[in-house]
C-alpha cells in the first residue's frame, strides 16, 4: 500500500501542491505564533533604570492584597501609598535616605512628558552632569537631554525656572531636577526612597510597616513604565493567540476541501483499484497514507519557514513600537513540536471525510467518464452545517436575553463569526445553486450564448462552484464581521460619549500631568460658567467573594457633575452622590440604590459606600463615580465647562483660554472632544485583525488556485465540445473567466450576508443596552478583498484553460488521458 | 453434470427510481460452464455490460442471485466480496485498465500486493511473457500502444489464476491486427489452461473465437449460437436489431 501511495504521489504531485502549500503555511504560522508567545511569556529580568546605583529602595505598597477563600488576590494601585514619615526617620538612622518624588512638569516649549524629581535622586540612575552645575535655589533646575541649555529660562505651570545644568539623556524619561526642598514643596508625597544602607538591616527596621524593600533586579519595580510593558505583552499574546487560532481553522478548511477535491478527481483510479481487488479499507489507507506523507513533508517545511520568519517578525514588531525593546525570539523547541504535530493532525483530520468517500467508490466508477457532480452535498455536510447554524442562533438568543454585553467582548466578536461562517461554508452547495441562478438571471436573458452558458455551467458544476465560492465567502465574511464589529463598537462608544457630555467645552490636561490649584482657581473665577473638574481614579471591589475587580472611576463634585454631564442612569440621582456614597454601573455585582458595597480606594483604603445611583451598562467600562475625598492622590485631569444660559460662547471661550494659559492643557469644544476621543482601535488589535484577514486572503488564494487548476483539467473536454460547436478559443477563455468572476460575485454576496447577520446580532445587543447606533461595514476593506479574490480567480481559471485549449479540439473531445 | 463456473438466477438490475428508472437486466438466468469461452452479444443498450458487472461481482443486482463456484455473491459484504473477487475473478475493461502511475510490472503485480502477498519477480515476468510483453516490464502505460496496454491488463487479470475471466469489449478500441492477437491469446488460454472466459463484444469476428455466443436484447436472453462462424453471427445480430419494440 505504501508503495502504491508513494508512486501515486510522485506522479500526481501537482495535485497535492495545493494541500502542501496550505499546510506548510499553516504550520509556519503556528510556529511563528508559538515562538512569539513563548518569548512574550518569558520576559527577561529587566535591569533597574532609575535606581541602578542605589543599594536599596524602600517603596510604599503599590499592590492591594486581599485574601479570599481560594488564595490572595492582588491588584496594582494607580496611586501607591506614601512611605510613612516614621519609617523614613527610622531609615535615616541606618544610612543616607533620599526621598524620591515624581511629578509632572508642563513646559511651554519642552517635551510633552516632562517629569520632575529632586536632584539628589539623579545620582542613583546614575545621571552625570554634562554641562553647568547642580541646582542650588528654588528656581534653578537641571534638565536631561538637549532641549534646553544652561542659562535658558522656561515657564512651567508653577512659575518660571532657570536651567543651570544638563545631564545626559538615559532614554527612559525626560527629567527636570529641582532642588530637594523645592521638589518637596511641589510634590509633598513621597512614595519611595533610596536608602544607602545594608539591605538586611533595612528589612529588619521596616518590618511590619507596610512598605516593600527592593534590592537587586527588584529595584526595577521602582521604575515608571513597568505596566506599559506588561500591557504591551498581554496585547501581543492575545494577538498571536487569535491569529494562531484563525490560521488553524482556515488551514483545516482548505486542506479538507483540497483533499476532497483530489479524491473526487481520482474516482476512476480508485474504481480501478477496487476492480483489481482493493477492499474499501485499503483504499482508505492509501488516501490516508498519502495525506500522512504530504503532512509530514509540509509540516517540516512549515517549521523551517517559521524558524526563518519568527525573528523577522519580532524585529518588525519592535520597530513598529508594538513590542517592548527587549523583545526577541528565544530558543525553545516546544513551538516546533506543537506546530508539527498540529500540522500532521490537520492533514489527517482533513482527509478523514475524503478517505471515507474514497472507500465507498464502487469498482464500476472506473467506467464512468462523465464529470458527474451528484453527491456533493452529503448528509455529513448537511448535518454539520445545520448543527452549527442552530448553535449560532441559540447562543445568540441566549446571549441577547441573558447578558447582551457579552456580545461586545473581543473574544465574542472574534469567535462568533467563525460559527456562522463555517456553517455557511458547509451548506455552500445548497446555497450556491439558487444564488447563481439569482445573480445570473439577467445576464442569462441577454442575447448571445455567454450568459446562458455561464449560468448553466456554474449551476451544474456545483462542486467546483462551491469550492470557489466558499473561500471568497469566508474572506468577505471575516473582514466584514471582524472589522465591522470594531467599527460599530467604536461608533457606539462615540455615540455614548456624545450623549453623555452636555458641557460646551472640555479642557484636558497635558498627558500624565494634572491641573494645579492655581489654574483651577482661575478657571472657577471666569464669570457665567459652571466648571466641573474631574480626576481619574480607581476603586476595587470583590465579586463573588473570590475575584478582585478593578474599576476605573472618576471623582467629581455631584452638583457640578450634574450640570456638565448627563449620565445614563438606570436608577437614582446624580445629586445623591456624597462622600459616603458611590455611583456604580449595572455590571457590578451589587447594583441596587441604597445597598452598601465594600470597596478599596485607589490607595488601598477599605471603605463601605452606599450606592447612590446606578448607570446603565452601555458599551461597557462606564466606570464609577465618587467624590474627590474618596480619590486620594489623584489630580484633576479634565475640566468640563458649561456656560450659563445666555452667556456668549465666544467671550466665554476667550476667558477660559486666558485662565488656562500656563497650564499646558488643551481646550476643546464638545464636538472636538467627541472627535478627539473617537475610539481608535488600538494598534495591536488592528494589527491582529489585519493579520487574520491577511491569512484568510492568502488561504483563499491557495484554495482558488488549487481548485481552478484541478477543475480545469476536468473541463477540458467540455471546452473542446464547446469549440467544436462553434466557439473560438477566445470565446471559450472569456467564458471561463466570466464564470469565475460570477462565482466570486456570488461568494461575495453570500459573505456580505453572513457578515450582516453577524453584525445584526451585535446591533441587537447594543440596542438592548440602550445604545442605538448604526452598523458600520468596512466597505473599503471588503471591496479590496473582493477585488483581490476576483483577480486571483480570474488568473487561476484563465491560465490553465489557456494551456488546455492549445490542443486541438477533437483530441480533447475524445477524452484521451 | 457439468460444473458451472458462474450461475445467474433471475437476475434483474434497475438503475434510478420512479419515472426515470431504467431496467438494464430483466430476470436473466444463465450458466457459464467451466473451461468455456462464452461471448455475450447484443445491440446497444441491451444490458451486456450490466450483465458482466453483476456476474463478476462488481455491481449488485437489484434482485436474483449470482453463484460463483458455489458461493452466493449477493449475500456477501463489500469487503468479503472484494476478497473473493481478488482470488477468483479477473476483469478487463475496454479502456483505462492500468494505473498510469505504475509500470507494467507493478500493474500486473497489483492484485497480489493488494492481497498482502509479495509477488515473485519471476512469476510476474512470466505472466508478461505469456502475453508477449516480457521486454516491456518497466514501461508505463503512456509509453505503450493500446494493444500492448490491453495485453498487460490481461496479464494482470490472470496473475491470480482466477476461476473466471470477464472481458468487457477488450478489443473495442484496437485495430484489426492487434485485435486478432489479443483474441488469439484468449483462445489459447481456454484451450491450453482450461480458463473460463466470458466476453462481451459487439464485433462478430471477435465473437467467432468463442465456443458459444449468447444474445441479449433489452435486458433479456434471446437465444444462443454454438460454434458459429462470423457470418452467421452477423446475420443473427442483424435480425435481432430489426426486432420491433
Amino acid at each position: 500500500m505504501l508503495s502504491v501511495a508513494l508512486r501515486t504521489l510522485h506522479t500526481r504531485c501537482a495535485t497535492f501542491v495545493g494541500a502542501f502549500v496550505a499546510l506548510s503555511l499553516g504550520v509556519a504560522l503556528l510556529t511563528v505564533m508559538g515562538l512569539a508567545l513563548d518569548s512574550s511569556s518569558d520576559a527577561p529580568g529587566r535591569k533597574p533604570e532609575r535606581f541602578a546605583a542605589a543599594p536599596v529602595v524602600v517603596k510604599g505598597t503599590d499592590t492591594l492584597r486581599v485574601s479570599t477563600p481560594i488564595g490572595e488576590r492582588t491588584q496594582r494601585l494607580a496611586h501607591p501609598r506614601a512611605v510613612p514619615i516614621e519609617t523614613v526617620l527610622k531609615l535615616k538612622e541606618l544610612g543616607t535616605v533620599v526621598q524620591d518624588r515624581t511629578f509632572s512638569v508642563s513646559a511651554a516649549d519642552g517635551p510633552g512628558n516632562l517629569v520632575g524629581h529632586p536632584w539628589s535622586v539623579a545620582a542613583f540612575a546614575p545621571y552625570e552632569i554634562t554641562a553647568g552645575r547642580a541646582p542650588k535655589t528654588a528656581d534653578e533646575v537641571v534638565v536631561s537631554g538637549d532641549w534646553s541649555k544652561p542659562g535658558e529660562r522656561f515657564r512651567t505651570g508653577r512659575g518660571t525656572v532657570r536651567v543651570v545644568g544638563t545631564v545626559a539623556d538615559r532614554g527612559f524619561e525626560n527629567a527636570v531636577f529641582y532642588t530637594d526642598s523645592q521638589a518637596a514643596r511641589l510634590s509633598p508625597i513621597s512614595v519611595q526612597s533610596a536608602v544607602d544602607a545594608d539591605a538586611a538591616a533595612v528589612r529588619k527596621a521596616v518590618r511590619g510597616e507596610g512598605v516593600e524593600v527592593l534590592t537587586g533586579d527588584a529595584r526595577r519595580r521602582a521604575d515608571p513604565d513597568l505596566d506599559r510593558d506588561r500591557e504591551a505583552i498581554t496585547a501581543m499574546t492575545a494577538l498571536f493567540g487569535t491569529a494562531g487560532g484563525v490560521s488553524a481553522f482556515v488551514s483545516v478548511f482548505v486542506v479538507a476541501s483540497t483533499f476532497a477535491f483530489t479524491v473526487a478527481q481520482r474516482r476512476r483510479e480508485f474504481g480501478l483499484l477496487r476492480t483489481a481487488g482493493a477492499t474499501p479499507g485499503q483504499i482508505r489507507r492509501i488516501v490516508f497514507t498519502e495525506a500522512l506523507v504530504v503532512g509530514v513533508i509540509a509540516s517540516i517545511a512549515g517549521c523551517l519557514l517559521g524558524s526563518y520568519g519568527a525573528p523577522r517578525l519580532a524585529s518588525w514588531l519592535v520597530d513598529g513600537g508594538l513590542a517592548p525593546s527587549w523583545y526577541t525570539i528565544g530558543n525553545s523547541t516546544w513551538p516546533y513540536h506543537l506546530a508539527f504535530w498540529i500540522g500532521l493532525l490537520v492533514a489527517l483530520c482533513g482527509v478523514v471525510a475524503a478517505s471515507w468517500r474514497a472507500g465507498r467508490t464502487s469498482p464500476t466508477e472506473a467506467l464512468h467518464d462523465a464529470s458527474v457532480d451528484s453527491g456533493v452535498m452529503t448528509w455529513g455536510r448537511l448535518l454539520s452545517g445545520a448543527a452549527l447554524l442552530l448553535t449560532a442562533a441559540v447562543t445568540l438568543g441566549m446571549a441577547l436575553s441573558g447578558d447582551p454585553s457579552e456580545l461586545l467582548h473581543r473574544k465574542s466578536y472574534v469567535s462568533r463569526p467563525m460559527l456562522l461562517i463555517t456553517a455557511f461554508a458547509f451548506l455552500a452547495p445548497i446555497v450556491v445553486r439558487p444564488s447563481i441562478r439569482l445573480v445570473a438571471w439577467l445576464p442569462a436573458r441577454l442575447p448571445g450564448a455567454g450568459g446562458m452558458l455561464v449560468c448553466e455551467n456554474a449551476a451544474a458544476g456545483v462542486r467546483r462552484t462551491a469550492a470557489i465560492a466558499a473561500p471568497v465567502l469566508v474572506t468577505v465574511a471575516l473582514s466584514g464581521s471582524l472589522l465591522g464589529a470594531t467599527a460599530t463598537l467604536n461608533k457606539a462608544k462615540a455615540t455614548e460619549t456624545r450623549t453623555q457630555t452636555t458641557a460646551a467645552f472640555v479642557i484636558t490636561a497635558a498627558s500624565g500631568a494634572g491641573f494645579d490649584e492655581v489654574t483651577l482657581t482661575r478657571l472657577r473665577a471666569v464669570p457665567g460658567v459652571t466648571v466641573s473638574p474631574t480626576s481619574s481614579t480607581a476603586v476595587h471591589v470583590m465579586e463573588d467573594g473570590v475575584a478582585l475587580v478593578r474599576s476605573e472611576a472618576r471623582a467629581a463634585e455631584p452638583g457640578l457633575l450634574a450640570a456638565t454631564t448627563r449620565l445614563p442612569l438606570a436608577s437614582g440621582e446624580v445629586s445623591d452622590l456624597d462622600d459616603d456614597s458611590i455611583i456604580v454601573n449595572e455590571e457590578w455585582q451589587r447594583h441596587t440604590v441604597g445597598q452598601r458595597v465594600q470597596v478599596w480606594l485607589d490607595d488601598g483604603t477599605r471603605k463601605t459606600l452606599r450606592i447612590a445611583a446606578v448607570m446603565t451598562t452601555g458599551t461597557g467600562n462606564n466606570g464609577a463615580y465618587v467624590t474627590p475625598c474618596n480619590a486620594p492622590g489623584s489630580s484633576v485631569d479634565r475640566v468640563d465647562v458649561t456656560p450659563a444660559t445666555g452667556a456668549d460662547a465666544g467671550s466665554v471661550a476667550a476667558e477660559l483660554r486666558a485662565a488656562m494659559r500656563d497650564s499646558g492643557g488643551r481646550m476643546l469644544t464638545k464636538a472636538e472632544w467627541v472627535q478627539a476621543t473617537y475610539p481608535e482601535t488600538d494598534p495591536t488589535t488592528r494589527l491582529g485583525l489585519m493579520l487574520v484577514l491577511g491569512i484568510a486572503l492568502v488561504y483563499t488564494g491557495i484554495s482558488l488556485a488549487n481548485t481552478m487548476v484541478m477543475a480545469t483539467s476536468d473541463r477540458v473536454r467540455d471546452l473542446a465540445v464547446l469549440r467544436l460547436a462553434g466557439a473560438t478559443r477566445w470565446q471559450a477563455l472569456r467564458l471561463v473567466g466570466a464564470e469565475a468572476l460570477m462565482v466570486v460575485a456570488v461568494g461575495a454576496v453570500l459573505g456580505l450576508l453572513v457578515a450582516g447577520l453577524d453584525l445584526a446580532g451585535m446591533w441587537g445587543a447594543l440596542g438592548l443596552l440602550s445604545v442605538w447606533t448604526s452598523l458600520e461595514l468596512p466597505w473599503a476593506v471588503i471591496g479590496a478583498a473582493v477585488a483581490a479574490c476576483a483577480l486571483l480567480a480570474l488568473v487561476a481559471s484563465v491560465v490553465p484553460a489557456w494551456f488546455a485549449l492549445r490542443r486541438r479540439a477533437v483530441e480533447s473531445a475524445a477524452g484521451r488521458e | 453434470m457439468v460444473d458451472h463456473a458462474i450461475q445467474l438466477c433471475s437476475v434483474s438490475r434497475r438503475y434510478g427510481s420512479g419515472d426515470s428508472a431504467v431496467t438494464a437486466l430483466d430476470q436473466v438466468s444463465l450458466c457459464f460452464p467451466v473451461g468455456t469461452f462464452t461471448a455475450v452479444m447484443g445491440p446497444s443498450g441491451s444490458g451486456k455490460s450490466s450483465l458482466l458487472q453483476c456476474a463478476a461481482g462488481l455491481d449488485r443486482p437489484t434482485s436474483g442471485s449470482v453463484t460463483l463456484g458455489g458461493v452466493e455473491l449477493t449475500k456477501l459484504t463489500e469487503t468479503r466480496l472484494t476478497l473473493l473477487r481478488r482470488e477468483r475473478i479477473g476483469f478487463v475493461f475496454q479502456t483505462f485498465n492500468l494505473l498510469p502511475a505504475l509500470t507494467a510490472e507493478q500493474n500486473v503485480a497489483l492484485p497480489l500486493r493488494l492481497a498482502g502477498r509479495r509477488p515473485s519477480r519471476a512469476g510476474v515476468r512470466e505472466a508478461l511473457r505469456q502475453v508477449g510483453l516480457g521486454d516491456r516490464a518497466r514501461h508505463r502505460p503512456h509509453e505503450m500502444s493500446g494493444g500492448q496496454q490491453q495485453r498487460v491488463a490481461l496479464a494482470r487479470a490472470l496473475i491470480t489464476r482466477p476461476a473466471v475471466l470477464f472481458a468487457d469489449e477488450p478489443t473495442g478500441a484496437l485495430d484489426s491486427c492487434t485485435s486478432r492477437e489479443v483474441l488469439g491469446l484468449l483462445r489459447g488460454m481456454v484451450d491450453r489452461d482450461g480458463q473460463t472466459i466470458v466476453m462481451v463484444t459487439h464485433d462478430p469476428v471477435a465473437a467467432s473465437h468463442a465456443d458459444r455466443v449468447v444474445f441479449l436484447v433489452d435486458g433479456r436472453v434471446n437465444g444462443e449460437l454454438v460454434a458459429a462462424s462470423a457470418d452467421n453471427i452477423a446475420a443473427r445480430m442483424t435480425k435481432l436489431e430489426a426486432v420491433p419494440c
